[in-house]
């Protein structure tokens, strides 16, 4: 007989009450969601996270969550120096990665010569190929020093950076290397004379002449380049050769700019990211074989360990290095043994960056970047 | 799509060289575009919320940095506070020989 007790107490029964049923996904499904295995032909589980309600039978909520997402999130810097950054990122979405890497690449701006006002040239390199090379000689300027130059604007301090080169081979001499560090820089902006063109201009002989750039006060009062002069990054890139008899004289302006432009304005030599590997012995690797394996693997990633008895075993010795070659899968009786996976929210960021800017600044500028659109949509849509 | 009250969302851009995004969203319910700005002001606080993780770890990593150095150059100066001990003792020895 089924008494209302017995009814009541059906309805509301969960299964996942009870304390020795075990919460959350199954371990191999807990493995699908958060591991990419790369398998000998190719890999499997690659696809991004299932829709929130993907787990619902489980009883597991795979939605996004705020407060998971804080709770979660981690940043481990492993080195960083004036030029390149290594940091890992825990608990972040590949999205927000892949993101941040375009945005490095593509929008984060920097300062790039992009006017060559060429007076005189007699070198090998013809004009369009000597400022092509100029242009892509970064500059070590702070481009949030800077604004942007649009068609309405006039060059000023406020928006150029003015360079001179005027470098001349002696007759005599063996051939001359010209190298960045010829670049002088103009602080009080160009000095080559606009012409005024007509005989109506007679009464204004006593201003100053008209240059290709309206500079009001002098980039030197900036407290940055008070001191410092602002240079190439790099003061030994070639950037032509003369002969003796051969000359350049050129004035060079730069103005702030985005990767998508053109890549001379890219902060960074490249920036990119992996997930970070997981290398797991699925048995025992013994003797013969765990020889074979460590020989094999050109990272190093396993290692040899004694167990006594004068038998050897191998272990994962530095699975970071591992960069997923699949040489240790290749033999027949080794794949069974070895599982290569990548953590899909755990991504080895690497920055490069080519001296605008620390690579560390370079990284919160993206984010600032991407917090800016947000806010942009977000005004559009109200 | 992890978002819960979203059951579709996507995009497509119809030409590369129109600078045009177009975008989906279906949800359960809520007014379309109320979960489009809810979805876009969490991704903007994510976005702070990773600003000030990294900022906080790149100066603790470089306050780490200098620490060391710091204890680096202090190893080195007593090292040769050492020596120069040393090397005085040896001469002094030298002399009373």
């Amino acid at each position: 007989m089924v008494t209302e007790e017995d009814k009541i107490f059906a309805k509301n029964f969960r299964i996942d009450d009870l304390s020795d049923v075990p919460a959350g996904l199954p371990r191999h499904r807990k493995l699908k969601q958060n591991r990419v295995v790369s398998k000998k032909d190719a890999s499997v589980d690659t696809a991004d996270a299932i829709y929130s309600g993907g787990y619902v039978s489980s009883g597991v909520d795979n939605s996004v969550k705020l407060e998971n997402f804080y709770e979660d999130f981690k940043v481990d810097v492993i080195s960083c120096t004036e030029t390149d950054m290594e940091f890992d990122m825990i608990g972040i979405d590949a999205a927000f990665a892949n993101a941040f890497r375009r945005i490095l690449i593509a929008e984060v701006p920097s300062m790039a010569i992009e006017k060559v006002l060429i007076a005189y040239n007699t070198s090998l390199i013809v004009d369009e190929v000597l400022a092509h090379r100029i242009g892509l000689i970064p500059i070590a300027a702070d481009p949030r020093l800077f604004e942007y130059l649009t068609e309405n604007d006039q060059p000023n301090e406020k928006n150029t950076i003015v360079f001179k080169l005027h470098v001349k081979c002696p007759k005599g001499q063996p051939r001359l290397q010209v190298l960045t560090n010829e670049l002088q820089w103009l602080p009080n902006g160009s000095e080559f004379l606009k012409e005024t063109g007509g005989s109506t201009s007679t009464s204004n002989s006593n201003s100053k002449p008209k240059t290709y750039t309206s500079f009001s006060c002098s980039q030197d009062s900036l407290p940055e380049y008070a001191e410092s002069p602002i240079t190439p990054t790099y003061l030994d890139i070639l950037i032509a050769k003369l002969s003796p008899g051969q000359e350049i004289e050129l004035e060079a302006h730069a103005v702030k700019g985005i990767g998508k432009t053109h890549a001379k304005w890219s902060p960074v030599g490249t920036a990119w990211y992996r997930m970070l590997p997981e290398v797991v012995l699925l048995g025992e690797v013994e003797d013969e074989k765990a020889e074979r394996l460590v020989k094999v693997c050109p990272q190093n990633v396993f290692d040899i360990e004694d167990m006594g008895n004068g038998r050897k075993r191998a272990t994962v010795a530095q699975p970071r290095n591992c960069t997923l070659c699949k040489e240790c899968i290749r033999d027949h009786d080794l794949v069974d043994l070895v599982d290569l996976r990548s953590v899909k929210n755990h991504f080895i960021f690497k920055i490069e960056s080519t001296g605008s800017l620390p690579p560390d600044v370079l990284f919160t500028e993206a984010v600032k970047i991407l917090e800016d659109k947000c806010e942009l949509v977000l005004a559009d849509l109200s | 799509m992890t978002y819960p009250r979203v059951t579709l969302a996507g995009y497509s851009i119809p030409h590369p060289s129109l600078e045009c995004v177009n975008v989906r969203v279906q949800t359960t319910g809520d007014p379309a575009r109320e979960v489009l700005k809810d979805a876009c002001q969490e991704l903007m606080l994510m976005n702070r919320h990773v600003r000030s993780v990294f900022d906080k770890d790149v100066s603790e990593f470089k306050e780490e940095q200098a620490h060391l150095k710091a204890e680096e150059e202090r190893k080195n100066a007593e090292e040769e506070e050492l020596k120069k001990q040393r090397d005085l003792l040896e001469s002094m020895d030298i002399e009373s020989n």
